[in-house]
């Protein structure tokens, strides 16, 4: 990923952590060790998609259940243990909404770029270890474990 | 009171606004909610609304079709509608106020900026609807010799 692309997701996805969910989260400039991946295999996945003006891309994200969980319960104001799987997942699916929308008003201020509907969907058996080589890697560090994204880019 | 329908396919974004909505002090009377434009028409044909806060990027009928199926409508034209969108390019911003929209709210939100832009909105329509209503004729004074 280049360096403006990478700059342009890791200010949209801050933004929406830290106005919706009062949630820091801080870019890695490398990826993690793998003594440091969770322990855990729940995760929420969900992509997105963008096209036009010469450009497409695809966001692919994989927020720990426990991320998912916290930035739920914040943007709904309701306790964690009350939540139920739609709400989560459905959280996640609006977060990637928002960040990607919200890059795109960054990269592409014609607006040529339309943005696809985005899917969500909860993962119990997810490892970094299936992602670890993909060149559109990024991982953000937040106090609910990592939160990795894969940012597959085209430009014509 | 004021009726307002919220058009957006996220359910917990529909619920979030609905928070923010109820913590504005703006007097609401009923708050409805519909997952895209198609859902909202139908909502528009059995409820009286105020209103709209719509979402942009949604299936079946997205925010901009239905700003326009709207605007086209004599009997929903002067609705005053509100964009709340991921989708913040000045071009996108620029189609939605062509279109009629009467406000545009990038997402994500700060609770302030839709209480805002909400009063704010409100506030021209009921001054507009106030103008069009007919003057009603000067009361004439009472003779004060009339005899009874």
């Amino acid at each position: 990923m280049d360096d403006r692309m990478k700059q342009a997701v890791g200010l949209a996805l801050a933004e929406v952590f830290e106005t919706m969910f009062f949630t820091l989260l801080e870019p890695m400039d490398a990826i993690p060790s793998r003594a440091e991946w969770p322990a855990g295999k729940d995760f929420v996945a969900a992509e997105i998609s963008y096209v036009g003006g010469g450009k497409s891309g695809e966001l692919r994200f994989y927020f720990p259940l426990t991320l998912a969980r916290s930035i739920a319960a914040n943007f709904l104001g309701e306790p964690e243990g009350e939540l139920s799987e739609g709400q989560i997942v459905d959280t996640v699916r609006e977060t990637v909404n928002m960040a990607v929308g919200s890059m795109l008003g960054r990269i592409d201020p014609a607006g040529e770029c339309a943005l696809a509907i985005p899917q969500a969907r909860m993962v119990g058996d997810f490892t970094p270890e299936a992602i670890i080589a993909d060149l559109g890697l990024y991982v953000f560090r937040t106090s609910f474990g990592y939160l990795w994204l894969v940012y597959d880019m085209v430009t014509a | 009171m004021f009726n307002i329908l919220v058009v957006d396919d996220s359910e917990t974004m529909r619920a979030a606004i609905r928070k923010v909505v109820g913590m504005s002090g703006v007097p609401i009377g009923e708050f409805l909610e519909a997952g895209n434009g198609k859902e909202a028409l139908a909502v528009l044909e059995e409820s009286w609304v105020d209103v709209i806060l719509s979402d942009i990027n949604m299936p079946e009928m997205n925010g901009i079709e239905f700003l326009k199926r709207i605007k086209a409508e004599e009997v929903y034209s002067n609705i005053p509608v509100i964009i709340i969108t991921t989708e913040a390019s000045q071009a996108r911003m620029d189609e939605a106020e062509a279109l009629g929209a009467s406000g545009y709210v990038k997402k994500p939100f700060l609770p302030e900026t839709i209480k805002m832009i909400l009063t704010d909105v409100l506030e021209s329509a009921y001054a507009q609807r106030m103008k069009e209503i007919p003057a009603a004729p000067p009361v004439e004074e009472a003779d004060e010799d009339m005899d009874f």
